[in-house]
């Protein structure tokens, strides 16, 4: 397994989610989630558990596909019920468009996740990007899953105190929402205060230069993979054009 | 089987997802006519025994009942009413913005009448010598209030079993006598506890069965 600079990687998933976004042709939208599945791979991403996460979104498919089927009158009818179009292939497409969509997306962050925040936070420095900024950035990234861990133990330990969800009024579902968040947003507070600090005795921002151990160079697989960015870049917008 | 047991557990076994340590093949009743502790090493899994008999964790073989009812048809709600359990970590379930009404929010929102939730709030407080602190913010508080808090909070429920873990870590001697005391009042009204702990003078005066965790998962249980 080749190791990457951060840098390269950032520029593939950038190329490959925009990629995602924008692309509206099935077949092309395909080639990209297994282009992103294979450099996921080469790169040592942990395909495993990205799908994993997209696990719950997968029942999202049937969803979209049948609003899509019902609402756009287009494509041919697969299965209708009394004369409303419940499947069409239309709705099918958009459905699975979707799900490719977001399993770019995801894939795509796993590539991120092989660097270590330290190593990311270096090669937005190098991109010319301010430390504070690079720095702020690669903590949110830091927090956001212990954010939502926080939020699942603290409705468990909710629930726990003998609440009964079921058969409650709406007014009394948003209070237990607004409950949930308390002990939630009280212990973020505590925990960035504990970070203020020990970035305090650790000197941050204390001169206005700062020097780094680490020092990220481009190797050759680096170059290879930005210019394989840029290729696939250029094609897919070209042939995404071509085709509308 | 005793026909006072109220929580049975039956060759369960449990792990971690991403983690060595597993419980195998754990079988016992939980009385409610005992107080009874629990006591291991640390790390010897006492809080995730706990855990798994009030349905946070699932195990992964074997069988759990609360009150003759398998635990897996009952959601953590109906669990919470059946059976309270206090957190090692006390901050993970408070939730409101003053003391009161964290206390008393629950039986709000499960329709309890208003003069019952006062009544019921406000004894629990005094019991527990916190009354003085009931417009305070609860985030707050010093760690042996917010653990009196958080128990106040599950005492208020008035459920038959209790599972505390280390309930008394934070407490000076008089707050650990009064936990004690409280406790036994509590048993002598036919309420089934289970006390997580190292505190062996605590357990030697107020429980009547031990129960020790092994290192490889296994449980003993010794007589004081
Ligand atoms: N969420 C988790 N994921 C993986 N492993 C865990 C998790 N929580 C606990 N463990 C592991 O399970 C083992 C038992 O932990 P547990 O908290 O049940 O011990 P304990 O007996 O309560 O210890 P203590 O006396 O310190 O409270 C430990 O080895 C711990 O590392
Ligand atoms: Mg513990």
């Amino acid at each position: 397994m080749k190791k990457f600079d951060p840098r390269s990687k950032l520029i593939f998933v950038i190329a490959v989610s925009s990629l995602g976004v924008f692309i509206k042709d099935l077949y092309l939208l395909s080639a990209v989630t297994i282009l992103s599945l294979a450099a996921a791979q080469m790169t040592g991403g942990n395909i495993i558990r990205g799908i994993r996460k997209l696990k719950t979104l997968y029942a999202m498919i049937i969803v979209i596909a049948v609003l899509q089927s019902i609402f756009n009158n287009e494509g041919r009818v697969l299965f209708e019920l009394f004369e409303i179009p419940l499947m069409t292939t239309a709705g099918l497409e958009r459905g699975i468009e979707f799900i490719l969509r977001m399993t770019i997306i995801i894939i795509s962050a796993t590539i991120i996740t092989t660097s270590t925040s330290r190593e990311m936070i270096q090669g937005l420095v190098q991109l010319k990007i301010p430390y504070e900024i690079a720095f702020l950035v690669s903590l949110g990234i830091r927090f956001l899953p212990m954010l939502t861990e926080e939020i699942k133990d603290s409705f468990t330990a909710l629930k726990l105190r003998g609440v009964v969800l079921k058969n409650i009024s709406l007014k009394k579902k948003i209070r237990i929402i607004t409950y949930l968040f308390l002990p939630v947003i009280a212990g973020t507070i505590k925990k960035a205060e504990k970070i203020a600090l020990s970035m305090e005795t650790k000197g941050f921002r204390a001169k206005k230069h700062r020097t780094s151990y680490l020092i990220l160079k481009y190797s050759k697989s680096d170059y290879y993979l930005i210019a394989f960015s840029m290729i696939i870049l250029l094609t897919f917008t070209y042939l995404n054009n071509k085709l509308k | 089987m005793n026909s006072q047991t109220y929580i049975e557990v039956k060759n369960m076994s449990f792990c971690y997802p991403r983690s060595q340590f597993r419980l195998e093949d754990i079988s016992l009743q939980l009385n409610r006519n005992d107080i009874t502790a629990l006591v291991g090493e640390n790390g010897s899994g006492k809080t995730t025994l706990g855990k798994i008999l009030t349905g946070i964790l699932k195990p992964a073989s074997g069988e759990i009942q609360i009150g003759k009812k398998d635990i897996k048809t009952l959601d953590l709600g109906e669990i919470g009413k059946k059976v309270g359990y206090l957190f090692q970590n006390p901050e993970k379930q408070i939730f409101a913005a003053s003391v009161y009404e964290d206390v008393s929010f629950p039986l709000e929102i499960n329709g309890v009448s208003p003069e019952a939730i006062k009544d019921r709030t406000e004894s629990i407080l005094k019991e527990l010598e916190i009354d003085h602190l009931k417009d305070k913010y609860p985030f707050n508080l010093s760690h042996g209030e917010k653990q009196r808090v958080a128990l106040a909070g599950i005492l208020v429920n008035e459920t038959e079993y209790l599972i505390l873990d280390e309930p008394t870590t934070a407490l000076d001697t008089d707050r650990k006598e009064l936990l004690g005391r409280m406790l036994q009042k509590l048993h002598s009204q036919g309420t089934g506890i289970l006390i997580i702990s190292h505190d062996e003078i605590f357990i030697n005066k107020f429980c009547g069965r031990v129960l020790k965790m092994k290192q490889k998962g296994g449980i003993t249980d010794e007589k004081v």
